[in-house]
């Protein structure tokens, strides 16, 4: 599967442009970089404000948590100084305690609808402000100073509840806390317990929590230990069931913050205890409130993603066809090139590497032109030098002679001599021609020269002796043919036309350190170093009644094919003799003829 | 290729134009604005006395939302077209949502029918149909009477006198209904008395009253309890078993005092919330309920303190 998926990618990624890859992998890098950039740093910023937000928010709890606190330590310590200093230690039938009771609800009426002292059945001491007991109305009876008397050690706060004792204010009911404490009074010479009741107004425990703001949706409420709500900004609603507070599961949570789903929404509490009165203050916290999440602020980011992106595309694309261009200019000069067109302009432009491609590119051009032109030459220069020497053998010079010799031998009754010469004749122009190919075995070249040097022994009326040896291992090999005659024609010519039958002419072929030799060797005239010059370089021809070809012709059609290394060397001195050494690469001749 | 490139770069450039505009102006999405809602109220009664409750439960709402909430009532009592001709007004002055009390359920629906304001319109109390008012919020009427003509069976009252405005009242004949329904079945004898101005109610209280003790006497609507408990209070003797439906903090100090003997109420503090919230929903296009009960009972000097029907009685705000 991978594989297949690699293989078709490989098939794609070839036909795309290399402007096309830096471009979109440039893009593709980029966009990823930013949305990477964009999502750490949104939710960096997004995890910042939250926490930021939960700190104000604590700190705003703890704020609310101070003030209920403060307030709630005023009423108690208001409680104290009203016992300690007022009522405690005054015999009750001798002090008037009501200016005393209406200076303390005076000082403090905002927080406060009633003061009063009960006596311990429930019978009204001292009221502040002044004020009558509703009839059918029996403290005693009530919640409030049942506890103080039941735990007179402490104080005790009541849930919220209206107050229906007195009658001062008819028609008006109002929602109070009332604070309830067991005191002692002095009656004589007796101490009986009463109850000390101050009614805290809610109004004064609301003030505390107005204007407290949790973000959009959140909200700050406080409960007593029961569960009962003492302040909610949706208290009525909470009463009729319209709306829900989760009251239950805060009543078990400890002071800290809280994360819970309630009525389908995501929320955090905060929970604050206030001391001595086992009261909660609850802070809900809608999270998704404060964020950065509303459809203005997504547009706006999917804008300035886009607005980079697209920055970035351009650039790319830029600087992608830029750096691309000389590549595209170089492959279309590389195409040219290609299609024959060596002249082709090409342009080194570009980058560095580019430049240097180019320069390069345009050199090779130029190498191949001149290389191409070169092997043109050359083929011209095989052609002619093949055409040459073929002509050569057709040199009817030596034709007419042989054919004279052998109309002689006939006519002399030399059947024998004449049917060896026509034979030879025949092997000779068949070797030469073989076929048309330039390559032949060694053995071949050898009977050729072996013909020929039977027809020319035979003309010279046995003037001289010929000798051939070819090692076994020497007749496989290849040589371009017509390269040995030519020089035994040059060794009769130059040295046994003199001889008086003495003359001998040795042909040998051999091998020898892996290259391939063939000597031909007189007992002639020899030849000056400079006559070798002369023969070498072609300005003397070895017989204007021969073929005509050459030495030269023959070394020069050597190299042509095997390389400058090979080719011939004569060895000769003057009166001694001459030895032309043909030097050859060793080519099996089948492995040639197939290259040929 | 280059050409098309070219109408890809201009098409990108607009999107990205388009895209600023939306997102950091207010040319083609604004953000949610406060809007201010303008909604009236219309009574059926001529103060908006007895319905302070109603007004706090509104009050709540105004918390959560900004509205207008204009409260309109009626210049002579009882008078239903003239409460159609207010709600008119009203339309006409701009109101997007018509808070109505109806005093006569049947000529307030062939207005509706035949006017087609084409606003919400949310009836409070009497019922009508769906076809005619978007939302109707109430309390069980009929619960309630039963509730109260079960109390008075247990008084052991054998003959009651019911009162109330002469005019067609929508309510009030829906509650009278139901209280016969109840007393008669129980064998105690009903007498419906009308009065059309204030003082043929005192006469019709002074003369009751002085039918000596045992006469039971239901106000059928709070006004009237009203109008009558403060002419009751002055009287030296008072003799007479009063129940009346509906509250007032006076009424509620009566009570206590024993001067009544029991209260039908509803939650008039959720009535209001209900209304107003409905009204807010309508105009924010939501989906709203039609039919909206809120809870209430039948209150006695001995549990007007209890915890369930204190936070009714006396809502905190």
């Amino acid at each position: 599967m991978l594989k297949r998926i690699n293989e078709w990618w490989m098939e794609i990624y070839h036909q795309l442009s290399l402007r096309n890859i830096v471009w979109v992998s440039f893009s593709a890098t980029a966009a990823l970089a930013t949305i990477f950039m964009g999502l750490s740093f949104y939710s960096r910023f997004s995890m910042q404000l939250n926490n930021e937000m939960q700190m104000e928010n604590q700190a705003l709890i703890n704020q609310v948590n101070n003030a209920v606190n403060t307030y709630v330590r005023n009423m108690m310590k208001l409680s104290d100084t009203l016992y300690f200093k007022v009522i405690k230690d005054q015999d009750i039938q001798l002090v008037d305690f009501d200016e005393t009771f209406r200076l303390f609800y005076e000082t403090n009426k905002d927080y406060i609808k009633n003061i009063a002292l009960f006596s311990e059945e429930g019978d009204p001491i001292v009221l502040a402000p002044a004020a009558s007991l509703k009839e059918g109305i029996h403290p005693a009876e009530q919640k409030w100073f049942k506890r103080a008397l039941e735990k007179s050690e402490n104080m005790h706060f009541s849930t919220l509840h209206i107050q229906n004792l007195f009658n001062e204010n008819e028609g008006e009911y109002e929602w109070v806390i009332s604070l309830s404490r067991a005191v002692q009074m002095t009656y004589g010479s007796e101490v009986k317990q009463g109850v000390l009741l101050i009614d805290m107004a809610y109004d004064g425990i609301k003030q505390l929590f107005s204007n407290i703001s949790l973000g959009q949706e959140g909200y700050v409420y406080m409960m007593d230990q029961t569960g009962a709500i003492i302040y909610h900004p949706k208290q009525q609603l909470l009463a009729s069931g319209i709306y829900k507070e989760n009251t239950q599961a805060a009543m078990h949570y400890n002071d800290g913050i809280y994360n819970e789903v309630f009525e389908g929404k995501q929320r955090q509490v905060i929970i604050k205890t206030v001391g001595y009165t086992g009261w909660t203050i609850e802070g809900v916290i809608f999270p998704n409130a404060v964020s950065l999440n509303n459809k203005k602020s997504n547009i706006f980011f999917i804008f300035l993603f886009l607005f980079f992106t697209m920055g970035l595309v351009l650039i790319n694309s830029i600087i992608s066809t830029k750096v691309s261009k000389p590549i595209r200019n170089l492959e279309k000069a590389v195409k040219e090139v290609e299609m024959g067109k060596l002249d082709t302009c090409i342009k080194a432009e570009g980058f560095y590497e580019v430049h240097h491609l180019g320069q390069s590119v345009h050199k090779m051009a130029e190498q191949i032109k001149k290389l191409m032109e070169d092997i043109v030459k050359e083929h011209e220069s095989k052609r002619k030098s093949e055409l040459d020497a073929l002509q050569s053998q057709i040199n009817p010079h030596f034709l007419y002679n042989t054919l004279d010799i052998i109309v002689w031998m006939i006519e002399n009754e030399r059947q024998q001599d004449a049917a060896k010469v026509v034979t030879a004749l025949a092997r000779f122009f068949r070797i030469s021609l073989s076929k048309g190919k330039h390559i032949i075995s060694i053995a071949d070249e050898i009977e050729h020269v072996r013909n020929y040097l039977t027809i020319q022994q035979l003309r010279y009326k046995n003037k001289f002796e010929y000798d051939i040896e070819i090692t076994e291992e020497a007749k496989s090999f290849a040589t371009i043919k017509l390269i040995i005659q030519p020089l035994v024609e040059n060794a009769i010519y130059h040295g046994m036309v003199y001889m008086d039958g003495d003359g001998l002419i040795r042909v040998q072929a051999y091998v020898e350190e892996s290259e391939v030799y063939i000597t031909v060797s007189d007992n002639g005239l020899g030849m000056t170093k400079e006559r070798i010059n002369q023969l070498l370089k072609g300005e003397i021809q070895s017989s204007k009644r021969g073929s005509g070809i050459g030495v030269s012709n023959v070394n020069e059609r050597i190299k042509l094919y095997f390389g400058e290394a090979y080719g011939i060397q004569i060895e000769s001195e003057p009166d001694e003799g001459t030895k032309m050494i043909v030097h050859l690469p060793k080519v099996i001749y089948e492995k040639e003829e197939k290259g040929v | 290729m280059k050409h098309k490139n070219d109408i890809l770069y201009i098409l990108a450039l607009i999107l990205l134009v388009m895209l600023y505009l939306i997102s950091s102006t207010d040319l083609f999405y604004k953000e949610q604005e406060t809007d201010i809602y303008q909604i009236s109220v219309i009574l059926n009664e001529t103060s908006d006395a007895i319905f302070e409750n109603i007004k706090l439960g509104m009050k709540q709402v105004d918390k959560e939302w900004t509205t207008e909430v204009n409260i309109v009532t009626l210049y002579e009592a009882n008078h239903a077209e003239q409460q159609m001709k207010l709600v008119e007004r009203e339309v006409a002055n701009g109101a997007e949502v018509i808070i109505l009390f109806p005093v006569d359920a049947e000529l307030t629906k062939e207005y509706l029918i035949q006017e087609n304001w084409n606003i919400p319109i949310i009836c409070v109390g009497t019922y009508l149909p769906e076809q005619v008012v978007d939302v109707w919020i109430h309390g069980d009427e009929l619960a309630r009477v039963q509730e109260l003509g079960r109390k008075i069976i247990e008084d052991n009252l054998r003959f009651i006198y019911t009162i109330a405005p002469r005019i067609e009242r929508s309510n009030v004949n829906q509650r009278l209904k139901g209280l016969k329904e109840v007393l008669e079945e129980n064998n105690v004898g009903v007498e419906c008395l009308y009065y059309e101005t204030e003082e043929e109610l005192v006469t019709l209280l002074r003369e009751l009253n002085e039918k000596g003790i045992e006469t039971g006497l239901v106000a059928l609507d709070t006004m009237t309890l009203n109008l009558l408990m403060t002419q009751y209070r002055t009287l030296e003797e008072q003799n007479l078993y009063i129940y009346g439906i509906g509250y007032t903090s006076s009424l509620l100090s009566d009570l206590e005092k024993g001067l009544i003997q029991a209260l039908s109420i509803h939650n008039d503090y959720d009535l209001g919330y209900l209304s107003l919230a409905s009204a807010v929903a309508l105009l924010q296009h939501e989906k709203v309920a039609y039919d909206q009960k809120v809870i209430g009972g039948l209150i006695t000097k001995d549990n007007i303190y209890g915890t369930f029907y204190e936070k009714i009685l006396f809502p905190i705000h």
